[in-house]
């Protein structure tokens, strides 16, 4: 073990109540934190919401439900990133020319640079880790089963533990804000910076574990939606009939587990440094620091196309629906994914063509990232033709949709920039690869929001307001035009990334440009909050159908909206590659079924939970290094995991006459009836374990 | 109970298990250690000791694969054997790549004058 700096004991580790930092920003952070907290806890105490938040979430299995919480998990994050960002942007504002004021200590902004290093660091790896992946993980947790006509996931408890091990990710970064601190090496943990001699403190290892931990459930994940859409299609469902969301899911979660296991070596033979004192990353003693950027960027760049393929999926779901035309060239778009999946394992160097490699390697990475373009600019035109001779509406996904579109190519272009050699040794570690990066980034976050408006009705059963949706996405669309184009403009003028104080004064005026947009960015926020307000408020006049927009083509439009716990009563049969269009066509949208048959479904179950906490405590203790507390952790896990193998009784049954009743009250939900939480007298959130 | 009808030891997975191959697996990598080291600590008794030495490895793994790991065509074991074909690819892709983008920074830079 590597002698730590500062107190230790065998009891509490390197805990000390030096730990807790003593920083007005904090401070307040943890008020608002600790209020929102205490009125989240009265509110379950005092309106006995407990036992239906153990019953209905924290011990379920239902896919639908686990997507609801990755999402939830996933906006969060978002929330706290976008402070993140708000705070770098004020800092950088103020920050600039020698004779700017200093506020709270700070000779120029209001944040040291201790502080400003730690924000960056965790910005970015809560976007990414944090809050995109989540989201993705959980809208295609909720959309694949349902668009290949399955009961639930293959491994609905694995799916469950996946998501657990995500929450403790994050709330081992939500911790950092209070014990202890965050590293401050970036979110690609520069090297040699994140070694022991550099940085001797926790936030280091709270980066290190946030993501491991959280990474064995993406992983896990991965796998759990690889074997579903293989194995749990429904008949008929053959794979030239596979909507496309499923066929990105599929390429990009093929990454997922490809590349993940990747960042757990980099990131363990870290630990290992940091922890056993190897000499794997050191600067000397036979390490080799560019091994880390290698490893890291091996597993980073599949990321970015695991962040970017679901968006594709979603854009090319919302776009047929409301252009009311069938997808272009689907044959095409799913070579395309595949293509976009491949080729993202060889171009990883050209995250580090600066680094010194010689010129055919430098050239053999560039050809391969540009040739990336090619399947890209397939999806593109696919989409374009998509929407010709269409009969477009632009309701809130189909805003969304489009806007991707526009961050594609201004992002893909920018790419195509910082792909070739010459260009990137001017350009690169400036803002201009920020703005690149942001860009493709908001084709994710355009596609994700773009999803949640278009899935929405069917998991809850009442649209988003569509006024207020509107109005978000044009502040939101606003403030990405005012922050990201002055940051291109100032990465051309040679502004380096990271910077908490701008020694050149003529980069001010971009500076409040971007300040401008942030504000743009806090007032589509306010809108989104209200948006979802609103919509909560008043679902009983947003009540929609199975088919909420009309014009849906896919097979999980079929199901009530919201969609039973079972999913489908009975398994449906799948003809056409736009299943409800055939219905449609057949005149058989609205057939139901026969007779019944009796579900099997799995058990709620606390084990995941329970899991999880260890995880949480292991992860803890691993931070401050509390040896008994990862033993006794580590040892819990093993115990649970042993002593859940041994439970036989995971499944009940659902009766058919009691499918019956459940259906037909569902399908009397139309427009403007029901209140809360129950459809036609029916709980449609409640798993009836009855029967078993 | 009524559904209990799937007891873990049934799945084809686990019934692909079978102590005769684990003890074949067993022993014929000990066999093949033991030639390997002959031939380590004596290079002379083959004319190209590393190209035997990668031989010998590549037949333990493919004994491994074969009969520990199960990778066959049945029909249980179809999509790990595939997933396995899928994985060399990318194998050789990110070491390959990674050791000739090493070897040009190693003629380039004084990385490599670092670590001793
Ligand atoms: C047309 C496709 C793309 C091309 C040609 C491309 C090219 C590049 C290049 C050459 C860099 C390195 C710049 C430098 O550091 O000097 C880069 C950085 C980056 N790109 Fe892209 N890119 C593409 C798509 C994407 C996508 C789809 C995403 C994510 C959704 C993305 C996210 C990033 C990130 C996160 C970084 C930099 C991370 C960092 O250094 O912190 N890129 N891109
Ligand atoms: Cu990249």
């Amino acid at each position: 073990m590597v002698n730590v700096q500062g107190p230790w004991s065998p009891l509490i580790g390197r805990l000390s109540l030096g730990a807790i930092p003593d920083n007005p920003i904090i401070a307040g952070a943890f008020l608002f934190s600790a209020v929102l907290g205490v009125v989240i806890l009265g509110y379950l105490t005092f309106g006995h919401k407990w036992g239906y938040l153990w019953r209905e979430w924290l011990t379920t299995v239902d896919h639908k439900k686990i997507g609801v919480m990755y999402i939830l998990i996933g906006l969060v994050m978002l929330f706290r990133g976008f402070i993140d960002a708000v705070m770098m942007r004020t800092q950088q504002v103020l920050a600039d020319g020698p004779h700017s004021p200093g506020f709270l200590g700070a000779a120029h902004g209001y944040l040291l640079p201790y502080h400003f290093d730690q924000i960056y660091s965790a910005h970015g790896t809560i976007m990414i880790l944090f809050a995109a992946t989540p989201i993705l993980v959980g809208l295609m947790n909720i959309i694949v089963p349902l668009q290949i006509g399955a009961r639930d996931m293959a491994f609905p408890y694995l799916n469950a533990l996946g998501l657990w091990l995500t929450a403790v990710g994050a709330a081992l970064i939500m911790l950092s804000l209070f014990l202890g601190d965050f590293s401050h090496a970036g979110w690609v943990g520069l090297t040699p910076l994140t070694e022991m001699a550099y940085s001797p403190g926790v936030g280091v290892d709270y980066w290190i574990w946030a993501i491991q931990i959280a990474s064995v459930g993406t992983t896990l994940g991965a796998a759990n939606l690889i074997a579903t859409i293989i194995k749990m299609r429904a008949p008929g469902m053959t794979w030239s009939r596979l909507p496309i969301f499923t066929w990105t899911s599929l390429s990009t979660n093929i990454i997922a587990l490809t590349s993940f296991p990747v960042l757990g070596v980099a990131l363990g033979l870290l630990g290992a440094d940091r922890y056993f004192g190897t000499h794997f990353f050191t600067a000397g003693l036979g390490g080799n620091l560019m091994l880390y950027a290698d490893l890291f960027w091996i597993w980073g760049h599949p990321e970015v196309y695991f962040v970017i393929l679901p968006a594709f999926g979603m854009m090319s779901e919302i776009i047929p629906t409301f252009a009311e035309k069938p997808l272009f060239g689907y044959a095409t778009m799913v070579a395309a994914s595949f293509a976009i999946a491949g080729v993202s394992w060889s171009v990883w160097l050209h995250h580090f063509f600066t680094m010194g490699a010689g010129p055919s390697v430098n050239t053999f990475f560039s050809i391969a990232t540009m040739i990336v373009g090619i399947p890209t600019g397939v999806k593109v035109f696919n989409w374009a033709f998509t929407v010709y001779h269409g009969r477009s509406r632009f309701e809130t996904p189909m805003l969304w949709a489009v806007g991707a579109l526009f961050m594609l190519l201004l992002g893909g272009l920018t790419g195509m920039m910082l792909a070739m050699p010459p260009i990137n040794y001017s350009v690169h570690n400036s803002v201009f690869v920020v703005a690149h990066f942001h860009t493709m980034l908001m084709v994710v976050i355009y596609g994700i929001m773009g999803a949640v408006a278009y899935w929405f009705p069917k998991v809850f059963g009442f649209k988003l307001d569509e006024p207020l949706g509107k109005r978000f996405f044009w502040f939101f669309t606003a403030g990405t035009i005012m922050v990201f184009i002055p940051m291109y403009t100032s990465g051309f003028m040679g502004m380096t990334r990271r910077l908490d104080y701008i020694a050149n004064p003529a980069l001010l005026p971009f500076e409040i440009a971007e300040e401008i947009g942030i504000g743009l960015y806090v007032v589509s926020v306010y809108y989104f909050v209200r948006q979802l307000f609103v919509s909560v408020r008043d679902r009983a006049s947003h009540r929609v159908g199975a088919d909420a927009w009309g014009s849906a083509r896919t097979l999980e439009w079929l199901t009530p909206s919201p969609v039973p716990f079972y999913n489908y009563a009975v398994t449906p049969r799948v003809h056409a590659r736009d299943e409800l269009v055939w219905r449609r066509e057949q005149g058989l949208e609205a057939a139901t079924a026969a007779h019944y048959e009796d579900i099997l479904m799995p058990k709620n179950t606390p084990v995941p939970l329970v899991i999880g906490a260890f995880a949480m405590t292991l992860g803890f203790g691993l931070v401050w290094r509390i040896w008994w507390l990862t033993d006794a952790s580590f040892l819990g896990i093993i115990l649970t995991v042993i002593a859940r193998s041994f439970v036989r009784d995971t499944d009940y049954v659902v009766r058919a006459g009691e499918v019956r009743k459940i259906e037909q009250g569902l399908r009397g939900n139309t427009p403007g009836t029901g209140g809360d939480g129950t459809q036609g007298g029916v709980g449609v959130w409640r798993p009836q374990e009855s029967g078993s | 109970m009524a559904h209990d009808d799937h007891d873990p030891l049934n799945h084809p997975e686990v019934r692909v298990a079978s102590g005769r191959a684990y003890a074949a697996a067993f022993l014929i990598a000990m066999a093949l250690m033991t030639v390997s080291l002959y031939v380590a600590r004596h290079p002379a008794v083959a004319p190209h000791p590393m190209l035997v030495l990668s031989g010998v490895a590549a037949f333990v793994v493919a004994v491994q694969l074969l009969l520990l790991l199960k990778l066959d065509f049945s029909s249980t074991q179809i999509w790990t054997s595939v997933t396995f074909a899928l994985a060399f690819p990318l194998f050789v892709i990110a070491v390959g790549l990674s050791l000739w983008m090493f070897h040009s920074l190693d003629a380039r830079t004084m990385l490599m004058g670092l670590m001793r």
